[in-house]
């Protein structure tokens, strides 16, 4: 079921969470929503659940071509994963994937041995068939997370939507959960919604990437084209890693950190700008080679990993840090004190 | 000293948090003095009567009719407390509006209020002449000097326990389990039946059992509104008092004796409930 965000507005009292948003969500897609804290992609969430209401006469949300603004969560037919699980403590793990199925009209409502063959065949998708039995209390972070999955699965819902679902679990557990999510949505093809802050998360399972900046979207795209070809300043620096410099256009050439270069995109540029170069975009030699490179010291050596990260010194004291793979850093032979010239293959200009 | 430790009951937590025998019995010698040995006094007192004395005392149709009146209207004001503490701790805990600490500090009023000087004002209130009981009078309720003017006392100097006890458990209830809910399909009925209740069921069982045991004991406020009369408004602390003031002590004691198991049965009744309905969540 694709999803369809017209000119979305929404404010609590004078604050804006979110400005005149637009977006596309197509049928069986796993899209993430990433931004920091504040940039509205909560909220965004909450709309598409209904679970906020929008401000009246902004925008529109359809489930396909059905409009679903005035529509309460109750009907939307939404599955929802809550950051911190929400689960009904008071109810086994058993009774808490039935309830969706419980409180359907009677008339709609599957029989007993139904719901019990529907729950047990959720949770052996979700691998915790051997748990009907306990309580949320009894269950950890991981696993409470996937009976919160299954609860939601249980009511067929049209879309899934998660808020931060890994964000309450530590590092490792976290790391599995997101490649079983990835898993879990191939093989049901459910269109799929998930809020996150952390980009390696949304690069790493997400189709789709909406990237959102104070209640407005900065880009929408693959994982991989919001990395390569960012379109804006704030896109660059929220992506990763970047070292970040003062420039001057002039036409196609850009001047900055006493260094000239060419930029190939076709985009004709005047006055005060911001050169972005990622550390990997960085090209390291001993010596001049004849294209242009910063000067710099090193100042420390991280060799351990898969790259190597090096900080490096400019002439004019400003730091930089640059990642070379580690045959290309082994026949540099350089170690900290070193003078080393950093060529940036590519820039990004805003 | 494992041997020791395994044949004493009372050293089986060794040392991890120390202390556990001292407080152990300071909490004994304390609830003995304050509580144990003050009711047993109680039991030796009534013990100077013969049990046809004894039987006598209890069934006596006055006093018959004053355990149906204290006991019936505190289980009717603690229910009453029930649901509309419930509404006001939900009030009170979910939504934020000006006056909201105002209104949260009212409910500790009967808490704080000499209970004389509630029964007073409740009094003048719903007398014929009051502000509500002319009105009432006018539709045909006689809420004052009434079996109605003494539940009506025991719902005021109840409400506190029933909201006080339910708002940290509602608190803790976070919004989002509603929410999820909601997300699963269930109206806003469900919710509150499969949902709200039963997750706070051990804190609403608590309130009402402390709303209870208040109302049974509950004597300066009821005494001015409910008129006293013998039979039908005398409520039964009222006719300790009178058999007190006969020098009669130990008919006053047997029908303490009397109350006092029926409230305890009562209470221990609900503590059962409630340790069942606890371990259903935990």
């Amino acid at each position: 079921m694709s999803i369809q965000i017209r000119n979305v507005t929404k404010t609590f009292g004078s604050f804006r969470a979110l400005d005149d948003v637009s977006a596309d969500i197509p049928t069986g897609e796993l899209v993430a929503l990433l931004g920091p804290s504040g940039s509205g992609k909560t909220t965004l969430l909450r709309l598409i659940a209904g679970l906020e209401d929008l401000d009246p006469g902004q925008g529109s949300i359809r489930y396909y071509e059905e409009d679903i603004t005035g529509t309460p969560v109750r009907k939307r037919r939404v599955g929802f994963v809550f950051q911190h699980y929400a689960l009904f403590r008071h109810m086994s793990v058993f009774e808490n994937v039935a309830f969706g199925l419980k409180v359907l009209p009677r008339d709609k409502r599957p029989a007993k041995p139904q719901i019990k063959n529907r729950v047990h065949e959720l949770l052996r998708l979700v691998q915790l068939d051997g748990l009907a039995g306990r309580f949320p209390s009894q269950l950890s972070g991981g696993q409470r997370q996937r009976v919160a999955l299954a609860r939601a699965l249980a009511v067929e819902p049209r879309v899934l939507l998660l808020d931060e679902p890994f964000g309450a679990l530590d590092a490792k557990v976290r790391a599995e959960l997101r490649q079983w999510i990835r898993h879990l949505h191939e093989e049901l093809r459910i269109t799929s919604v998930f809020v996150t802050h952390d980009q390696d998360e949304a690069m790493e399972i997400a189709d789709r990437v909406v990237v959102m900046s104070q209640g407005r979207i900065e880009q929408i795209g693959s994982p991989a084209e919001v990395y390569h070809t960012p379109k804006t300043a704030f896109v660059v620096n929220f992506l990763g890693q970047v070292n970040t410099f003062d420039g001057r256009a002039n036409g196609r050439v850009i001047e900055f950190a006493g260094i000239r270069v060419d930029v190939a995109d076709g985009r004709d540029r005047d006055g005060d700008v911001r050169v972005f170069v990622r550390p990997h975009e960085f090209e390291l030699s001993r010596t001049a080679n004849g294209t242009p490179g910063l000067t710099a010291t090193i100042l420390r050596i991280y060799a351990a990993g898969s790259v190597a990260r090096l900080d490096l010194q400019l002439t004019d004291g400003r730091l930089i840090t640059a990642h070379v793979p580690q045959d290309r850093f082994a026949a540099l032979y350089a170690s900290n004190g070193d003078r080393v010239f950093a060529s940036p293959r590519r820039v990004h200009v805003f | 000293m494992a041997t020791i430790a395994r044949s004493n009951p009372f050293k089986r937590r060794p040392g991890r948090i120390p202390g556990f025998g001292l407080t152990l019995g300071i909490t004994l010698s304390y609830l003995s003095l304050i509580v144990l040995i003050p009711l047993l006094g109680l039991f030796i007192k009534t013990a100077e009567l013969t049990w046809s004395e004894f039987w006598g005392t209890i069934t006596d149709a006055r006093v018959l009719a004053s355990f149906k009146l204290s006991l019936g209207g505190s289980l009717i004001a603690a229910l009453v407390n029930l649901v509309f503490g419930f509404i006001v701790a939900w009030v009170l805990v979910r939504y934020s509006f000006p006056g909201r600490k105002i209104v949260d500090a009212l409910v500790d009023l009967p808490f704080a209020m000499p209970t004389a000087v509630s029964g007073i004002a409740l009094t003048a209130l719903y007398a014929q002449n009051g502000w509500l009981g002319g009105p009432l009078e006018g539709v045909g309720i006689k809420a004052a000097f009434s079996r109605m003017g003494v539940i009506i006392a025991l719902i005021f100097i109840g409400l506190p326990f029933v909201v006080r006890t339910l708002q940290p458990a509602l608190a803790d209830l976070e919004a989002e389990i509603e929410e999820a809910a909601a997300s699963l399909g269930a109206n806003r009925i469900q919710t509150l039946r499969r949902v709200i209740i039963p997750a706070v069921l051990p804190a609403v069982l608590t309130g009402f059992a402390l709303a209870f045991a208040r109302a049974v004991g509950e004597y300066g406020s009821v005494v001015f509104i409910s008129g006293n009369m013998p039979m039908r408004t005398e409520i039964t602390p009222l006719l300790i008092i009178t058999k007190l003031e006969q020098f009669d002590y130990a008919g006053a004691t047997a029908i303490a004796v009397v109350l006092l198991v029926f409230s305890f049965i009562m209470l221990l009744s609900i503590n059962i409930l409630q340790l069942w309905s606890t371990a259903r969540s935990r």
